[in-house]
């Protein structure tokens, strides 16, 4: 937009003063700044005159005098705009000056926001989550009694993390603690308590119309997850579902496969599948005595009963992802590990010492070390291979030459749906503990701020 | 309920590890001690005891990251067995 009053100081320059010129966009940037800071001020004399029809008597007179400085204030700026403009290009010998008015227009703004604050239930035009948040970045925050600001994006977050469904099950009591976040001042306290009750309740409402007219389980399921609501977690568990459906189509796909290419290829199947069971079972077999190389199951026993409690000593799984190698290898070491891990072969160490310099490669080696005594781990390695040996007598198959293999098709077909079935319910597990995790971020987040 | 009740109750739902329970179970029967000697309910839980937790939960996801990487793996090989058969 043009600015008659800026044109009329700036004819068109020549020769030094075209020059000078150069600097000028500056001034403009500072002018644009400027003008945006000016209509704020606009805005906020606005809102302090609205606030002083509606506002105290007591407070009156003051809040007047403050509006009558800020009027000043926006004089003077505008006085020191004219004289910018009629110095032409002497941007340095201005700069300084409209610098200071910008810091004495900031400050009043600063002054500005407070004074707003303290217009009662400033928070009450909100009928929605989205409207309040516009409000609060409006007025720029929130601040305590004891005169500490936080930002308008510190506030929205707090106020999402309300919106989970763990604090919905918190008891009234630490609901109060975790609403002690929010100032009372404006009413944004009861504001943020009102909003998430109407939403507590519209998801009750929905939930139950949902189960009447019968629209189905999953539609039942997310409209009950509260969680769902905030953009981000909406977003990603759209992302993960997708993921996840996918997974299980190819898992579906691969299963059908596998029953029509078993029957037609009995003995092709029962020989790779000793190849593969090689792979899986046999270490269990032929573990050497102290580093025993686990299969599925010992990958399982780690898997649910932890470090802690294994009963072997090592596992070798190829790990794709960086970030749950990096946080069992710190782990371990929390677990006061370092002295086990110094104690292990040097080679072994610097193993360890690549998986923390060089993440996320593909087959990584982690191993966990266990307090077991040889003859326990050797124990414990003897049943499992009984077990699984047993399990494989039943199902042999004749091979080309005459002998009989300890495996066959169904095996194959058992293998694969078990590990499908195990590979979809760890998906899950995570899937679950991710957002469990994320609910705990945001509690924690809340407990650091009262600490 | 105290959040570490209900932290409890949430972590029993989600098929977490005997550890983390057993921790979290530890962390309650503290604060329960602590309440009664006059401690607020809202401190039962100290940051440091959150972040401990936090670590135990996350080391829970990493081996369940491991379980499935590894049924990745076989399943992979059950594939390179199957196109094996097929050529």
């Amino acid at each position: 937009m043009s600015n008659p009053e800026r044109e009329q100081f700036n004819p068109e320059p020549t020769g030094e003063q075209y020059e000078k010129k150069e600097k000028a966009p500056k001034v403009i940037d500072i002018y644009g700044k400027y003008e945006k800071i000016f209509q704020d001020i606009e805005k906020k004399k606005q809102e302090a005159m609205e606030w002083r029809n509606k506002g105290n008597e007591i407070e009156r007179e003051k809040k007047e005098q403050e509006v009558t400085k800020l009027r000043n204030l926006i004089h003077l700026a505008k006085k020191s705009r004219q004289e910018e403009g009629r110095e032409q290009f002497g941007y340095s010998a201005s700069e300084k000056v409209i610098k200071e008015k910008i810091g004495e227009i900031l400050n009043l703004q600063n002054k500005g926001n407070k004074l707003w604050e303290a217009i009662p239930d400033v928070f009450s035009d909100a009928s929605n989550f989205d409207e309040l948040y516009k409000i609060i970045n409006d007025v720029g925050g929130q601040v305590h009694s004891s005169g500490e600001r936080i930002s308008p994006e510190e506030t929205i977050k707090k106020i999402k993390g309300c919106r989970g469904e763990f604090f919905h099950k918190m008891d009234e009591g630490l609901k109060e603690e975790v609403l002690r976040f929010f100032t009372r001042s404006g009413g944004l306290k009861d504001k943020v308590r009102e909003l998430i009750e109407q939403e507590i309740m519209k998801k009750t409402v929905d939930s139950a119309e949902i189960s009447e007219t019968g629209k189905g389980t999953e539609g039942a399921e997310e409209t009950k997850d509260v969680d769902s609501t905030i953009p981000e977690v909406k977003q990603e568990q759209k992302i993960d579902e997708r993921a996840f459906a996918e997974i299980q189509d190819e898992q579906g796909k691969r299963e059908k496969g596998i029953r029509k290419i078993a029957e037609e290829n009995r003995i092709k199947i029962a020989k790779s599948l000793n190849r593969f069971l090689s792979r899986w079972v046999d270490p269990l077999i032929f573990a050497p005595k102290e580093t025993a190389l686990l299969g599925l199951e010992g990958v399982k026993k780690v898997a649910i009963e932890g470090v802690k409690d294994l009963a072997v000593l090592g596992v070798t799984v190829g790990v794709v992802v960086e970030e749950p190698v990096r946080q069992a290898y710190g782990y371990l070491q929390k677990r006061g590990a370092e002295k086990e891990i110094s104690q292990l072969p040097e080679k072994t160490q610097k193993e360890l010492e690549k998986i923390e310099k060089k993440l996320g490669e593909i087959k990584v080696k982690i191993l966990f070390k266990e307090k077991a005594s040889k003859a326990e781990s050797n124990q414990y390695i003897k049943q499992k291979l009984e077990r699984e040996i047993e399990k494989l007598r039943g199902q042999e198959t004749e091979m080309e030459d005459g002998k009989k293999s300890l495996t066959g098709p169904e095996r194959l077909e058992a293998i694969t749906n078990e590990a499908s079935k195990r590979y979809l319910a760890g998906l899950g597990k995570i899937h679950k503990k991710g957002k469990m995790m994320q609910l705990m971020n945001k509690i924690g987040g809340f407990l650091g701020e009262r600490a | 309920m105290s959040i570490i009740d209900q932290l409890y109750k949430l972590i029993d739902e989600t098929e977490f590890s005997e550890r983390v329970k057993d921790r979290v179970k530890e962390l309650s029967i503290k604060s329960k001690l602590n309440q009664g000697s006059g401690v607020e309910e809202s401190k039962c839980l100290t940051l440091e005891e959150w972040k401990e937790l936090g670590q135990l939960i996350k080391a829970d996801m990493v081996l369940d990251t491991i379980e499935v990487e590894c049924y990745k793996a076989c399943l992979a090989e059950v594939d390179k067995a199957i196109a094996g058969l097929k050529e």
